[in-house]
């Protein structure tokens, strides 16, 4: 890909109002990531009625803000499940999925990436084919198919998603390490007898760490979207299990009757990705402003 | 621009070798292909016979390489539900999909650099807080979300479009903003800070102090250079059309490739399977080698050296 924008010595940009804005910390991001990961670790602890069992003769009860009782907050559902209990037991789904799957599509895609561009010649052949392979896949297209293949749980959910998003960091870290390779530091360590594992993860690794973040962020907030996308087409995270893109698929159904059903599970999905997306744009423009196009 | 070429093209030669091997395993991750399709109380015989017909008693490699043969010659065999060849299905199913990307396309292209411009022009004005506000919601909120919110605004509350399915140009509507929303927001984010790089060049200032009218250094002088990066995502882009077709099909009854692609992984119909992502993958290398090689004409510096 020709990358004729990303020149590293052009200054950045972009209107100062946004920039000014964005230099100060994200208080209402963090404050709503904070929240969430509060509700995901303690989840069981929280939530104030059992997620999954059915009570049908609580059923389609509204929220309280709509002439509900405090009782259930959010209201119930179609089987008379308490709206807020499933909307904590999701959002643990969508962290654990979410972090999981950053965590093995990075690694995979750094230590990729840095043999890729450490080594160059066939190894660096092999992994950017490899890479360009999986950027060029209608990527949603094939997960589903894959999920669907394999059957639908958790664990394959995650190893789906590794598996068709380590492309992402490969090709840009590996961008970097190339960069990187030809700076003296690293020749310096070659010279000093530094074997070829030592140059890579004492000296050149430590530096693609800023890059590798605000990937690893943008990454989660595309994660959770997706992950809500695989469930809300049913070939996620199989029944009862609570998810935001499942509750969202059942309240479907209710459109008209009940939209609280709906427009709950959209609101959660929308502020946690909305705040991964603005702790994304902040950290890049505080790390790195040249990956701005990430 | 013939080295440039030719290793585009090879490169999308590799990549359709690479979706063969994945859409060639998605049959075999999923078991015995020979115990979906016969009665769970047929004989041996009848089963070994089976296999031998499907080609199931081949070592792997061979299995591939028929696989291969086929898919090159788009015969991927008989669709298990429709009971005839997979491509005809897709065909049949093609026209709609097309249809709504176009649409789409055409929103997400056309609003997109319009509003990224305006508000590169005139920064922090109205339009530069309306750009910033498209670009947010378009990346947090997911096409799923936005398709069902507009559903219960204008379909259910307010009763102005249609909820569903294929008719005259109001059908059109509802799915084809749900489609182009990620792609909308993104180049008009990207069309933003690419302008405002162009805009503080030199070539630009110039344009200016020669008094020419604002519309053609915006147009001619600004937009053409800023042009590139745009097209680069806007071809990364086209396969959120491609995926979301998925997604946006099945939840507006679309009669296309996407809502199909559904239909075939939960009938389990692999053929189907197999010819849908297949297919729709090197559509995608396709168009993007057809953007590459549109790079070459658009920029002198890619067709030159």
């Amino acid at each position: 890909m020709t990358q004729l924008s990303l020149d590293a010595g052009t200054p950045v940009s972009i209107s100062s109002r946004i920039r000014t804005l964005l230099k100060r910390w994200p208080v209402g991001s963090i404050a709503i990531l904070i929240v969430l990961l509060v509700l995901g670790v303690f989840a069981p602890f929280l939530e104030p009625h059992n997620p999954d069992t059915p009570q049908i003769m609580k059923a389609h009860r509204p929220p309280v803000f709509l002439g509900g009782t405090w009782d259930y907050v959010l209201g119930t559902d179609d089987l008379g499940r308490d709206n807020l209990s499933r909307l904590i037991s999701g959002a643990r789904i969508s962290l654990l999925v979410g972090f999981a799957v950053v965590l093995g599509a990075g690694s995979i895609g750094t230590v990729l990436a840095l043999l890729a561009g450490y080594f160059g010649g066939i190894v660096d052949i092999i992994i950017s084919r490899m890479t360009e392979v999986f950027v060029a896949v209608p990527f949603l297209l094939v997960a589903i198919a894959v999920v669907g293949a394999v059957g639908a749980s958790t664990t394959n959910l995650v190893l789906t998603l590794i598996f068709m998003t380590w492309a992402g960091y490969a090709r840009v870290l590996r961008a970097e390490v190339l960069r990187l390779r030809e700076l003296e530091f690293v020749k310096l360590a070659k010279v000093a007898g530094c074997s070829n594992m030592r140059i890579l993860f004492h000296h050149i690794l430590p530096n693609i760490v800023n890059p590798l973040v605000i990937l690893a962020t943008l990454q989660l907030g595309a994660t959770i979207v997706i992950e809500a996308s695989l469930n809300f087409l049913g070939l996620g995270v199989p029944a009862p299990q609570a998810t935001w893109g499942g509750m969202l698929a059942a309240g479907k159904n209710y459109i008209g009757f009940q939209d609280s059903l709906v427009i709950i599970p959209a609101i959660a999905i929308f502020l946690v990705v909305l705040s991964i997306n603005l702790l994304g744009d902040w950290l890049r423009l505080r790390l790195d402003p040249r990956f701005r196009q990430l | 621009m013939t080295s440039y070429l030719t290793s585009r093209v090879l490169q999308a030669i590799i990549t359709i070798i690479g979706i063969s091997i994945v859409v060639f395993a998605l049959s075999r991750l999923s078991g015995d292909a020979a115990a979906l399709l016969i009665p769970p109380d047929a004989s041996e015989r009848d089963r070994l016979a089976l296999r031998e017909q499907l080609g199931l008693d081949k070592p792997i490699i061979v299995q591939y390489a028929l696989f291969l043969k086929g898919a090159l010659s788009f015969d991927f065999g008989n669709s298990f539900r429709f009971g005839k060849p997979a491509l005809d299905v897709y065909m049949e199913r093609f026209p709609a999909t097309l249809q709504l990307a176009f649409v789409a396309s055409l929103i997400s292209a056309g609003v997109g650099v319009l509003i990224g411009v305006y508000s590169a022009v005139k920064s922090g004005g109205l339009t530069d807080r309306a750009a910033n506000l498209v670009a947010l919601m378009g990346q947090a909120i997911p096409s799923f979300a936005i398709s069902i919110l507009m559903i219960v605004i204008l379909a259910v509350e307010f009763r102005l479009l249609p909820t569903s399915g294929m008719g005259d140009w109001t059908s059109f509507i509802m799915p084809a903003i749900a489609l182009s929303w990620y792609s909308l927001a993104s180049l008009t984010r990207m069309t933003r800070s690419s302008m405002h790089d162009v805009l503080d060049t030199e070539y630009v200032r110039l344009a200016r102090l020669k008094g020419l009218p604002e519309r053609t250094v915006i147009w001619k002088h600004a937009f053409r250079n800023a042009m590139l990066p745009i097209l680069t995502l806007f071809s990364l882009q086209l396969v959120f059309f491609i995926s979301g077709s998925v997604i946006v099909e099945s939840i507006f009854a679309w009669p296309g490739v996407g809502q199909l692609s559904i239909q075939a992984i939960q009938a389990r119909d692999y053929p189907l399977v197999q010819a849908i992502v297949f297919l729709s993958s090197v559509l995608l290398v396709a168009l993007n080698l057809g953007v590459d090689v549109l790079y070459g004409f658009i920029d002198p510096r890619i067709r030159l050296s």
